[in-house]
């Protein structure tokens, strides 16, 4: 017996109550649901509030005809699907076909061989509904999950669109539209390199997509005079999504004006911080600048005098005179330098980052620093190793991050005596760049390390306590971290690292 | 003793200055020696060399002031100039109290330099001729015996050779015969030659 005819209910129309009665129990043997209508109307009316998945129709009822029944059925339900059988006397042939023309399934006639032919036409037929019904179900359920997806593309916070490698649009949801409004329609071009302020890094993103195959959260800046906004963020990915369109791209946009602003404030505060620390470092080592400057001020006046006397006495040749203005060119260069130097350490924006070697920077740092350094009778031990250390970083920034740190060692070794103040400045190349800083001052008095770069810790009187809380977030910025302990013999130790930047 | 040529020292940690400064010096005829750091100067340094001493008040390892303690403390009395930075006030007062004969400001005027550096050398010059005046007349005094530096000193005062010979529980032909001596190692003829060495010994 097969089990799946328990599911499926076949209605019998049939006025004949012996005939009914005999289907229904060659039905039922074949485990089928069976109900019986003698009528027309009783057959439409248990309908209305039952399902039938086949009917057995007998075309002449007593108050209608199979058709008719047919007809009505058909108003009633809207979309559902009539299945029937048609059963007949010998000799309606003709009927039978009129019916299959409207849409019946199938037809038996009424004679000795109907209950013999039931079971395999009824299973048949049966077999066919149950594989259309379970279409008709996956159908549906098909279309509920596009309706999601429809919902999800349509309502998404990100501007989703979908080009064709020229630039077609194919697909839009309401966020793009929102975003660009009629710059943006289906069937027609969108170039977002219209709209960029700066063009060159449309083609940085696109080369970039055609080498991944993806772009992740690229930032870009928009013009202003679009009445766009003013900073989008664009991931994009190459899809394909049928053999007509190979390289489709799905680009999805996403207004980040209001987090950029954000972000440019917090930075800008950082860049005035950072300026207001390089001032207040610079001018705690006014003196030995000063007096470095006046070095080669002291020289260049000197020679000038030289060779005016010279001149003035005829006491030298053209010869001697010429070599001593070289000299003063020399010295004055020397000026320049220092200047130069002090003037890009203090200037209020910070430079861009480029791959260095950060060995020079550590140089760099030193020589800003000497003066103090001499002045302080501090001995400087560099173990800055020959191979580059190269690093993507702000090399102002570094330095700052290095001076600050000397600028602390120098003032923790105040109270050392003068023939025992060192500090070993250390370049490593590891899997990191490991720079560290140590000196054989007083030692940090906090037992805990990590408070020293708490913004306006400090113990010094004059202190301004923000130098290590800079520092560490300059350090991690660049990737890095920046850390304290004391030594075991004397003083403290500074250690920061910069990821490396391999060729 | 050998005269010495009138020099002028030069102790400068900056290679631009000391040349510099060499080159100023000689266009007005001055001669100059350099040093990088005090103790290559006081390792070389003859004081037998009049002249004077320019320093930078800031250098590595000695400073301009610990030199210039330096040589109060072995007694060197070179005049010395010393030269600061901006800024180094308090440093250029110290200078001043411990002897230098003058303060400069770098950068400085040349004719600043110039007539420091002159004055510097007169001063030096005058000093070197007291202390050799000061060590002829030690030299002499060296010659007599105690009891003949207190006979001369007593003439000097103008007292007579009775009152002295009294004075020391001598007898007056004694004190005649000391005389008599005195006059003869410091070779003096007169009494007021006597009374004026005499001075300049108990000034002293
Ligand atoms: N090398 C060091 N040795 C000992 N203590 C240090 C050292 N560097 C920093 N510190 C401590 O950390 C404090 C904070 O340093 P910093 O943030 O640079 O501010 P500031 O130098 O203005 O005090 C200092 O006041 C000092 O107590
Ligand atoms: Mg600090």
């Amino acid at each position: 017996m097969d089990q799946k005819n328990e599911n499926n209910m076949i209605l019998i129309v049939e006025d004949d109550a012996g005939l009914r009665t005999l289907m229904a129990r060659v039905l039922q043997r074949q485990g089928f649901q069976t109900h019986l209508a003698s009528s027309g109307q009783y057959a439409i009316k248990w309908l209305q509030e039952n399902h039938a998945d086949l009917i057995l129709l007998d075309f002449f009822l007593p108050d209608m005809t199979g058709r008719e029944l047919v007809d009505q059925l058909r108003a009633t339900s809207q979309d559902e699907e009539i299945d029937y059988i048609l059963v007949t006397g010998r000799g309606d042939e003709r009927l039978a076909v009129d019916m299959l023309k409207h849409g019946a399934h199938n037809y038996l006639v009424k004679d000795q061989l109907l209950l013999d032919l039931l079971p395999s036409i009824v299973n048949q037929e049966m077999k066919q509904i149950n594989q259309r019904q379970r279409l008709e179900k996956t159908e549906l359920a098909l279309k509920k999950l596009e309706l999601h997806y429809q919902t999800l593309f349509e309502n998404s916070p990100l501007a989703i669109t979908l080009l064709t490698s020229d630039n077609q649009v194919v697909a839009v949801n309401d966020a793009s539209i929102r975003l660009f409004g009629s710059k943006i329609k289906i069937g027609k071009k969108f170039k977002l390199l219209d709209y960029l302020r700066y063009p060159v890094e449309f083609f940085v993103m696109m080369d970039l997509l055609e080498k991944e195959g993806y772009v992740k959260n690229f930032d870009l800046e928009l013009k202003e005079d679009q009445g766009i906004c003013q900073f989008i963020s664009v991931t994009l990915k190459k899809i394909e999504m049928d053999e007509n369109n190979p390289s489709t791209i799905l680009a999805m946009l996403q207004d980040i004006t209001e987090r950029k602003l954000a972000e440019n404030k917090v930075l800008q505060h950082q860049e005035e911080l950072a300026h207001v620390s390089r001032l207040s470092i610079l001018g705690e080592m006014a003196s030995g600048i000063a007096h470095e400057l006046n070095q080669p001020l002291c020289s260049i006046s000197n020679f000038s005098a030289a060779s005016i006397r010279m001149l003035e006495e005829s006491t030298g040749t053209k010869q001697d005179i010429i070599e001593v203005l070289g000299h003063l060119t020399r010295q004055a260069d020397r000026a320049g330098n220092i200047i130069r130097r002090i003037r890009s350490f203090v200037r209020k924006q910070s430079s861009k980052l480029l791959e260095l070697d950060v060995n020079d920077i550590l140089r760099e740092s030193l020589n800003l620093i000497e003066s103090e350094i001499t002045y302080k009778k501090i001995r400087v031990i560099e173990e800055i190793p020959d191979e580059s250390c190269m690093a993507i970083v702000d090399a102002i920034q570094i330095e700052q991050v290095v001076i600050n740190l000397m600028k602390n060692a120098i003032d923790a070794m105040t109270d050392t005596p003068q023939d025992q103040r060192i500090i070993t400045v250390k370049c490593q190349r590891r899997d990191k760049i490991v720079v560290s800083i140590c000196d054989s001052g007083s030692g940090i008095k906090e037992n805990d390390t990590e408070k020293l770069f708490e913004s306006f810790y400090t113990t010094k009187k004059e202190g301004l306590g923000i130098g290590l809380s800079l520092c560490r977030s300059i350090v991690e910025a660049h990737g890095g971290h920046l850390r304290a302990e004391n030594n075991k013999e004397q003083g403290a130790t500074f250690i920061f690292t910069l990821p490396i930047k391999r060729s | 003793m050998v005269e010495q040529q009138t020099t002028v020292f030069v102790v400068d940690d900056d290679d631009g200055v000391r040349l510099s400064m060499e080159l100023l010096l000689k266009s007005v005829g001055l001669r100059s020696k350099q040093f990088s750091s005090a103790i290559d100067f006081l390792d070389n340094y003859d004081d037998h060399t009049p002249g004077c001493l320019i320093l930078d008040v800031r250098m590595p390892e000695m400073s301009g002031i610990e030199l210039q303690q330096k040589l109060n403390e072995k007694q060197i009395s070179i005049s010395v100039i010393m030269i600061s930075g901006h800024g180094d006030i308090p440093m250029a007062v110290q200078a001043l109290k411990a002897g230098a004969t003058d303060f400069l400001e770098k950068p400085f005027r040349e004719q600043d330099l110039i007539d420091a550096v002159i004055k510097a050398i007169k001063i030096d010059a005058d000093n070197r001729q007291v202390w050799m005046a000061q060590t002829a007349i030690d030299e002499k005094l060296k010659l007599l015996t105690d009891r003949e530096k207190q006979v001369a000193g007593l003439v000097a005062q103008g007292k007579a050779n009775k009152v002295i010979a009294m004075d020391l529980g001598l007898s007056p032909k004694t004190v005649e015969f000391h005389r008599a001596n005195i006059m003869d190692k410091l070779q003096m003829t007169s009494l007021a030659d006597l009374v004026k060495f005499m001075m300049n010994v108990s000034e002293r």
